[in-house]
């Protein structure tokens, strides 16, 4: 037999009967499960959709490859047109760079010439300003002749006298502040002068640069009214035309304290080894200079011998009176200024120092008991 | 499947007892006939008959349409039918005496007795087929499924329901041929 004869057999195979009672039982069977309103069967435009799914997914990745390849090529495109365009540009460079070059220095020369206008402008002005100021400084000129014409003819001659005196007057007293001023600056150079001693065996210093480190400036080298010399910059550019005073005891002792160390050429103070200045007015009528081993020594006139102690301490130092003894006018231990103090401070002889006072100025030994006290003082 | 069918199906989901009721009066006879096949005695075949239905109507929301419902409902005899065989582990189930009695019955769809005798050995030989490739021959022949519709009922593929035909029109050939059934010119 041929398939087919054989296929034709199995599609005629008899069905058998169902039994009576089977379609009954069927139907009671049936239990259907409530779902209102839900569609059970798909739409056929959905079961289309859900079948062709995956054909459609893959022709939708299709399309968005070739849309991807597509922009690819037209950016492609772009860059190789692009890229063209910047060859052909690369070409010109080097004229692109010498006309950048140029424009370069041009813009530069054009700024120097927009600089040189202003200049110019403003040199304008200048001379427009100087011309007016010179127009002001003429007629200043010419009113101030005519002011001194009109005061020449208007003040009466006892004006006149009174300004003569009133400016005489001005100038004494600048005359007087100078003169205390350089008095000032020998006392300053006095008291250097012994700092150094003092540091080098009592010997005073030979010249003025030796004692640099104790004079505080150049400045108080130079009297105030001397004016033929100014102060030095520093103490490397010292010379004589920076200095006003003569150094009269160079290498000299402490010890001889009337010894003339300095005096000033134009007031003609004169400073001693003590540190003292006596001014230049007092000479020939309260002192003289004499002239001892080669050195200028002061010598006071008229020494007052027997003068009252406590008046020349007020005089010479501005002690009040009693200063130095235990109670006001009540003189005690006297004994103890040596002839050497009294002469060093220039105090007659006939004095003495309290006791007090000569442990404080360190010319006798501390008390020996109550060492743990200090002294009191009245 | 006709729009008469699918309506039924979309009134018998929304609990339409009416329209399930004529699906099992549509199809309850096909499926009785398919089990009866297999199964080979009327008792069994209609337990599975009604179980088939009752699994049909339980699962009834789950049915998408995918498919047709005649195609459906056999997969899901199939299935019933499987879980029969392990349970039960019957016997041969098929004889020829009931398809003796079978064509006994009623007005014989063959035309003489050469052909009824051919017949009765070709659905002798069938049952002798191995159990895969007698259900696509159940479905195909017996059952009048198309080959996508047997497949989708299977659950297997259409190039495989193809291979199983090809092996199973084979094997009757040459069994046949052995006993003494030669190929006739004339068609059936």
């Amino acid at each position: 037999m041929t398939e087919q004869q054989i296929e034709t057999l199995l599609r005629k195979a008899p069905r058998a009967t169902p039994p009576e009672g089977l379609l009954a039982r069927v139907q009671n069977d049936i239990r259907l499960p409530r779902r209102p309103g839900k569609a059970m069967v798909q739409p056929a435009s959905v079961l289309w959709l859900r079948r062709r799914l995956p054909m459609l997914g893959f022709a939708g990745g299709l399309v968005a490859c070739v849309v991807v390849f597509a922009v690819q090529s037209s950016k492609l495109s772009e860059l190789r047109t692009e890229n063209e365009t910047l060859r052909a540009a690369t070409q010109n460079l080097e004229r692109l760079r010498r006309d950048n070059a140029e424009y370069q220095r041009l813009q530069a020369e054009n700024q120097e010439l927009e600089r040189l206008r202003k200049d110019s402008q403003e040199l304008t002005q200048l001379r427009a300003e100087v011309a007016r100021l010179r127009g002001q400084v003429e007629e200043v000129n010419r009113l101030r002749v005519a002011n001194q014409q009109l005061a020449a003819g208007v003040r009466p001659q006892l004006q006149t006298q009174a300004n003569e005196e009133f400016f005489a007057q001005a100038e004494d007293a600048k005359a007087k502040a100078q003169s205390m001023a350089c008095v000032n600056n020998l006392k300053q150079i006095g008291l250097a002068a012994r700092i150094w001693a003092t540091d080098n065996g009592d010997v005073l210093p030979p010249n003025w640069l030796a004692m640099t480190n104790e004079l505080a400036t150049p400045k108080i080298l130079v009297c105030p009214g001397d004016p033929a010399r100014a102060a030095a910059q520093n103490w490397a550019s010292l010379s004589a035309a920076n200095v006003s005073y003569e150094y009269l005891n160079p290498n000299g002792s402490e010890a001889d304290p009337y010894v003339i160390l300095t005096r000033c050429t134009v007031h003609g103070h004169v400073g001693l080894s003590d540190g003292s200045v006596m001014q230049g007015g007092g000479l020939g009528k309260t002192f003289t200079i004499a002239v001892r081993d080669g050195k200028q020594v002061f010598t006071a006139l008229n020494p007052p011998a027997n003068s009252d102690p406590q008046e020349l301490m007020r005089q010479r130092y501005g002690l009040q009176p009693g200063a130095g003894l235990v109670a006001p006018g009540q003189p005690k231990n006297l004994k103890f200024m040596s002839e050497e103090m009294l002469r060093r401070y220039g105090l007659p002889t006939n004095i003495n120092m309290s006791e007090e006072m000569a442990r404080r100025y360190g010319l006798i030994p501390a008390a020996p008991t109550n060492t743990d006290k200090l002294p009191s003082y009245p | 499947m006709s729009d008469h069918v699918q309506a039924l199906c979309e009134r018998a989901g929304q609990g339409d007892l009416s329209a399930a009721s004529e699906l099992a009066t549509l199809y309850y006879e096909r499926l009785f006939a398919y089990l009866r096949r297999l199964c080979g005695n009327d008792d069994d075949a209609a337990d599975l008959t009604q179980k088939t239905f009752f699994k049909a109507w339980v699962s009834l929301a789950s049915f998408q349409g995918r498919s047709s419902f005649p195609t459906w409902l056999h997969g899901i005899a199939h299935h019933v039918y499987v879980d029969w065989r392990r349970k039960s582990n019957p016997a041969e189930a098929q004889s020829d005496a009931w398809w003796e009695t079978c064509a006994a019955d009623g007005p014989s769809p063959f035309e003489d007795a050469a052909e009824k005798e051919a017949a009765k050995q070709v659905y002798s030989l069938v049952e002798r087929l191995d159990e895969g490739i007698r259900q696509v021959v159940h479905l195909h022949y017996y059952q009048g499924l198309s080959i996508s519709e047997t497949a989708e009922a299977l659950s297997i593929a259409t190039s495989t329901v193809k291979y199983r035909l090809r092996e199973a029109l084979g094997f009757l050939r040459g069994n046949l041929a052995e006993s003494g059934f030669p190929a006739r010119q004339e068609a059936i």
